[in-house]
């Protein structure tokens, strides 16, 4: 994430307009100070002048902190051409670009639908809005000729002991994966890439996501999901570009040579049946965990970020064998090549058909290679005593493709080139 | 009161007779002493929980019990399975289904010994969730796969060679009843277990995806529970003794008044009225609340503190 430069912003996307936004919503636009700021210091406050670079190297929203709001969207799509389909990536491609940089809205003749909804303001703040496309296998069918270019990597996600997958929450053609940092940025820029992809693509299943907010002790703690251990302590360092590209990015000559500097996206639809979850001891709780729920330190520690050292535990006296953090990521040498970045979201989408909070994690997880990776993981989790308080119903593998290269490239380029 | 004594010194008795608590002694042992005292004093609050574990040998009595009830409930099933063979046979579909959801439930009322089968339970009651091949995985066998068949217009003749493979399931889990171990910590974390199992599967209709029959099997689950609460009963105190009998009734009488509603059956999900569905919903989750103070009340095992991690 680039904090952008508050001022230059303002004069790009025009000031008034701003000044407008801020007192349609209310907001007096008086002398700068901490008592009466000004309207762009209010939004700034807020996070909502933050932009995330669109056009690079790799795609937005993979490397980029994780925001507090999600929607993944999954497509299927309806175009009748290969060139069809080009087309549609091209205009989304724009429509992503122009979310993410933000600027006045779009306006057209007072007698035309207007060409943006409005719902947040005639001036679009980029508030961190990231916009990830990543293909799904069912894309590389006979469909579009792009059978010979599918990663071998992207099959159809593999069915684990224990799933429960429901095909109308799995799969699809498309991935869309919107982050920003409130939610009414991410249900615009849903609403308004629709308007690109309605005739194109129908929207298979979507799922909304939320980051628990950060209560301490430290900027550094991993927020809680809603089983209430923390989440995502022991994840990669991806200000570290080795190990990224050890973890996360395809290099030259691991697949087809469009797919260089993309990567493995993997969606678990996980619901949690925290009702039952809440009935269960504490101790309980933590050994299955292997954390301790307060504090988030492994069994027998005080801080979060603590080595559990396994390797003076051989027995699981301390943190039991099957505990959920041993099995995902045992920290030796020959596992240390299976990590994963994940970026997961906790969900609330109401009750069930019996009445039961439907909550649970929206997992997401970028790997090179989910056969070395995510599949090995998701296979030694297979016998943890965690498996009675989850059931997997959703989710899939994909491919995030490259990203644009700069202003003019589109997301998919690489792959139509071909 | 004088009942619960009595049943107390039945259990201490018998907890002397199976070596329970050692053979150095023909009177009850320091540990048993004062969870004896304790469980008296208990007819007065605290609500939960007593400041030392329960002796382990306090549970054999209450689980060689379950273990006859459940052996009783296994040498029921295979001439239920027998009928659903005969209704296949006679190609009348609705009389297997309707002898498939007595058998279905039969089998959920086991309950408390689920899982402690292993893969024979998988072949009985396996769902084809996690079968690569799905529903058409050979793997996928059993009261689901006889369920998937029944519900899906599939012809009853393919589906015989299931039903006999389920016959032969359940006389090998007659068998096989008598020797698999039940052991305390797990018996007493079943008294809510199987409800909180039927709260997520079963109302929820996952696990009876075709036969919508959450509400039969919801039941079953609840007998199986009533069970296992009246062997342990004895060792539970008051004020929660009452606590969870009385939700536990009121489960039991949501079922009779739907019961009596749907003309002497027990409906599909499908077909409950919305507050019916509120009701059994609620009654549920309100057993399921009193319920989960039971594993941690009749711990058999102390706490022991977590090794520190040097650093």
């Amino acid at each position: 994430m680039t904090p952008i430069n508050r001022r230059r912003f303002l004069a790009g996307a025009g000031t008034a307009a701003v000044g407008t936004a801020a007192a349609s919503a209310g907001l007096a636009s008086t002398a700068s100070g901490a008592a009466n700021p000004t309207p762009g210091e209010i939004v700034a406050g807020q996070g909502l002048l933050d932009r995330v670079p669109f056009d690079g190297r790799y795609q937005a929203g993979i490397l980029t902190p994780r925001q507090d709001q999600i929607t993944i969207v999954a497509l299927d799509s309806l175009a009748p051409s290969r060139s069809a389909l080009a087309l549609v990536l091209q205009e989304l491609t724009g429509r992503m670009r122009a979310l993410a940089t933000g600027g006045p809205a779009a306006q057209a003749p007072l007698d035309a639908p207007p060409p943006d909804s409005g719902t947040i303001g005639p001036v679009i703040l980029p508030d961190q809005l990231t916009i990830t496309v990543a293909f799904g296998p069912s894309l590389f069918d006979a469909r579009y000729g792009l059978a010979a270019q599918r990663p071998p990597g992207l099959i159809e996600m593999p069915r684990f002991t224990n799933d429960e997958i429901d095909p109308a929450r799995a799969g699809g053609d498309l991935l869309l994966q919107i982050c920003a940092n409130h939610r009414d940025t991410v249900v615009h820029a849903f609403r308004e890439i629709m308007r690109v992809l309605d005739g194109s693509f129908a929207i298979r299943w979507t799922l909304d996501g939320f980051v628990g907010e950060n209560r301490g002790p430290s900027a550094r703690s991993s927020t809680r999901n809603l089983f209430a251990f923390r989440d995502g302590t022991a994840n990669p360092d991806v200000t570290d570009s080795a190990l990224m590209h050890r973890l996360v990015w395809v290099n030259p000559g691991q697949g087809p040579a469009w797919a260089v500097d993309g990567t493995f996206q993997v969606i678990r639809t996980i619901r949690m049946h925290v009702e039952f979850w809440d009935r269960v001891g504490l101790e309980e709780q933590q050994t299955m965990i292997g954390r301790v729920r307060t504090t988030g330190a492994p069994l027998g520690g005080t801080n979060e970020f603590e080595n559990p050292r396994y390797d003076l535990d051989p027995h699981g006296r301390r943190i039991p064998l099957n505990a959920h953090i041993r099995l995902a990521n045992p920290r030796t040498n020959a596992t240390a090549n299976r990590r994963i970045l994940r970026r997961s979201y906790s969900y609330h989408r109401g009750i069930d058909a019996a009445g039961t909070l439907d909550q649970g994690l929206l997992f997401v997880a970028f790997n090179q290679d989910p056969a070395r990776q995510y599949a090995v993981i998701q296979k030694k989790l297979s016998i943890e005593p965690m498996i009675d308080y989850i059931t997997p119903v959703g989710g899939g593998y994909y491919f995030a493709p490259p990203g644009t290269g700069g202003p003019r490239g589109w997301l998919g380029e690489s792959l139509f080139a071909t | 009161m004088w009942l619960r004594r009595a049943a107390l010194a039945a259990l201490a008795a018998a907890a002397l007779a199976s070596g329970g608590c050692g053979s150095q002694a023909s009177s009850l042992s320091h540990a048993e002493q004062r969870y004896t005292k304790a469980l008296e004093a208990a007819d007065a609050p605290p609500a939960v929980g007593f400041e030392q574990p329960v002796p382990a040998g306090f549970l054999r009595a209450p689980i060689a019990e379950y273990r006859h009830y459940a052996e009783g409930v296994a040498a029921g099933l295979a001439p239920e399975v027998q009928a659903v063979q005969a209704a296949l046979a006679r190609n009348d579909r609705s009389a297997a289904e309707a002898a498939w959801s007595v058998a279905f439930a039969h089998y959920l009322s086991l309950g408390a010994v689920y899982g402690e089968f292993g893969t024979l339970n998988q072949s009985i009651d396996g769902l084809p969730g996690g079968l690569p091949g799905g529903v058409d995985d050979p793997r996928f066998t059993g009261l689901h796969r006889l369920e998937y068949g029944l519900w899906t217009g599939q012809p009853l003749r393919r589906l015989e060679p299931v039903a006999a493979r389920l016959r032969a399931d359940v006389r090998q889990l007659t068998r096989v009843l008598p020797t698999v171990a039940l052991p305390a910590l797990d018996y007493v974390t079943r008294a809510h277990e199987i409800l909180e199992d039927a709260e997520r599967d079963f109302l929820s209709g996952t696990s009876v995806p075709w036969s919508g029959q959450g509400v039969l099997a919801t039941q079953a689950s609840l007998s199986a529970t009533n069970v296992v609460f009246r062997t342990l009963g004895p060792l539970i105190g008051q004020p929660l003794h009452s606590n969870i009998a009385g939700r536990l009734a009121i489960l039991g009488q949501v079922f009779s008044s739907i019961r009596k509603d749907h003309g002497g059956s027990l409906p599909t999900l499908g077909g409950l009225r919305p507050q019916e569905r509120e009701q059994l919903d609620g009654a549920t989750a309100g057993a399921l609340q009193a319920l989960q103070s039971i594993p941690v009340y009749l711990n058999t095992t102390p706490t022991r503190p977590t090794p520190k991690l040097p650093g």
